[in-house]
């Protein structure tokens, strides 16, 4: 029977007047991958954001059973949920290295180098570079390995390939894949694209659409439904 | 060119003191995101509590790191009481708050102290050491040396220990440092206490190189904040090009055009940094931060 990791009920998500999230319920089980798709502006950063509690909200989220709204973010990260953000939360002054032994800061060690090392050896040759001066590919392997870095029983990836070329997002896929086989984690990722990268790693999939759950189901049976293809296509 | 040299001496010696003198500014600014305007107050609270205690007999080198004690307990109680508050208030609100703190703490100190000029004074510290015909005095060159040791103990804490890896990291991304599971909370307490802590010892070296009363917190946050946009915010090694920018600058205007435009022209240098460099003469652009 399939154990449940996260959980998440009834959750909003307001800046101010504007509404991100309303009412999302999905839930992750444990050795499985997701996926969330949405367009831009549906509310799928926001859905990550709040399940790390870097945003305020309504609603519950709970983590192994466990009720974890009032955690700060660096308890949930040391209960084991990591977040690879796009681009802009990595550390640009540091090297590489440095960027992945923060990701250990937490949970994990030193001992974690030689597995983001395994999944991405290219790292390893630029282990000593700042990270701002690498290319947006390599970028995203740094973001990638330093989640990994905690050793995560949930890794959550926004936007895997957001901006980069068709090769790397390739190659990006084929790691996922054989995290999911050497490592006990599961995935939760959200995309914009269906049937990009998440119909590689995922089987399961969740539709968003201006804030709201509008379907899910398989990833491959998504595109016959309806909405979906309302929401995609602009046709029904 | 004798004159020259003596002059470049002069401004490297006092260049490493202000490095130090910044470093506590530009830590709170670089973590907190804080422009405290209160920092120099605490540098004199240091300067007095060093002039008071030698007084009283204690040995110079006890007082320092009584000072250094003193300044971190004294940064983690502010943290607590003001600084966690301020971090969701505008600039403006934090530049008039800590204004006001430091027009306090100065005249607290105008209160107990009086406002005559004092100073202290080591023995064995009066003379000078001769580099051929340069001048080395004794007491700028002891700070000079332990300027740059403490500023070097900075550096390899901030680049080579977990907390000064996460210190850096929040100065670079709090949304980063958060998720890598650093507590915001407790790196602000840490980065607050280092700075007043800095500010503090560097303050018995204030007292060591000149007079001082209540009311010079101004003067020293104006070179603190000089050090810290010539340099450039984000490295230690900015600071010292910082320190050794405005020692230059003072150095040859008080010799060339006279002492008492030194501020004059520190300011004027400030105001054209500030509109036509504002990341540092030695920083890096904003942009290229990304």
């Amino acid at each position: 029977m399939e154990r449940e990791l996260l959980r998440v009920e009834d959750l909003s998500v307001y800046y101010g007047e504007v509404r991100a999230l309303e009412g999302i319920s999905l839930r992750v089980f444990e050795n499985s991958a997701m996926v969330v798709f949405g367009s831009n502006g549906s509310g799928k950063s926001s859905l990550l954001k709040a399940i790390m509690g870097l945003v305020p909200y309504q609603g519950k989220v709970f983590f192994k059973g466990k009720n974890i709204d009032s955690l700060e973010t660096h308890k949930r990260v040391a209960l084991g949920i990591s977040l690879a953000t796009d681009l802009k939360n990595l550390f640009p002054y540091m090297s590489v290295e440095e960027n992945l032994l923060l990701g250990a800061y937490r949970r994990g060690g030193r001992e974690r180098f030689e597995k983001v090392y395994e999944y991405f050896p290219e790292l390893f040759e630029v282990r000593k570079r700042r990270v701002g001066e690498l290319s947006g590919g390599y970028q995203r392997m740094v973001s990638i390995g330093r989640a990994l870095m905690s050793s995560p029983e949930l890794l959550m990836i926004d936007e895997l390939s957001l901006g980069l070329a068709p090769k790397v997002v390739e190659r990006l896929a084929q790691v996922l894949l054989e995290i999911r086989k050497k490592e006990e984690v599961s995935l939760l990722l959200v995309e914009q694209e269906i049937y990009d990268v998440s119909s590689v790693v995922c089987s399961h999939g969740y539709v968003l659409d201006l804030g709201r759950l509008v379907a899910q189901g398989k990833v491959k049976e998504l595109l016959e439904k309806d909405v979906v293809r309302r929401v995609y296509l602009g046709i029904a | 060119m004798e004159v020259i040299l003596q002059l470049l001496i002069n401004a490297f010696l006092l260049g490493g003191f202000y490095a130090l003198l910044a470093s506590g500014f530009s830590l709170i600014w670089g973590v907190l995101g804080l422009i405290n305007l209160a920092y120099g107050s605490f540098v004199l609270l240091g300067a007095y509590s060093a002039y008071f205690l030698h007084q009283k007999g204690f040995n110079f080198w006890l007082v320092l790191f009584i000072n250094l004690f003193l300044g971190f307990f004294l940064g983690l109680f502010l943290n607590r009481l003001l600084f966690l508050r301020l971090l969701r208030f505008e600039a403006l609100s934090v530049l008039l708050l800590t204004f006001g703190l430091d027009v306090l703490i100065s005249n607290l100190i105008n209160l107990f102290f009086k406002g005559d000029v004092r100073s202290v004074s080591l023995e064995g510290l009066g003379g000078s050491f001769f580099l051929g015909e340069y001048i080395l005095p004794k007491g700028r060159l002891l700070v000079f040396v332990l300027s740059v040791f403490f500023i070097l103990l900075l550096y390899l804490f901030l680049k080579h220990t977990k907390e000064g890896r996460a210190i850096r990291a929040v100065s670079m991304d709090r949304v980063g440092a958060q998720l890598c599971g650093i507590d915001l909370g407790r790196t602000y307490d840490l980065s607050s206490a280092l700075a007043h802590s800095l500010a503090m010892f560097s303050g018995a070296f204030y007292g060591l190189l000149q007079g001082f009363t209540p009311f010079d917190s101004g003067f020293i946050t104006l070179k603190v904040f000089f050090v810290c946009i010539a340099g450039g915010l984000g490295r230690v090694e900015a600071l010292l090009l910082g320190g050794f920018a405005l020692a230059v600058l003072e150095q040859f205007s008080g010799f060339y055009v006279g002492e008492g435009y030194k501020s004059a022209f520190a300011l004027l240098v400030l105001f054209l940094l500030l509109a036509f460099r504002p990341y540092g003469i030695f920083g890096v652009r904003l942009h290229e931060r990304a």
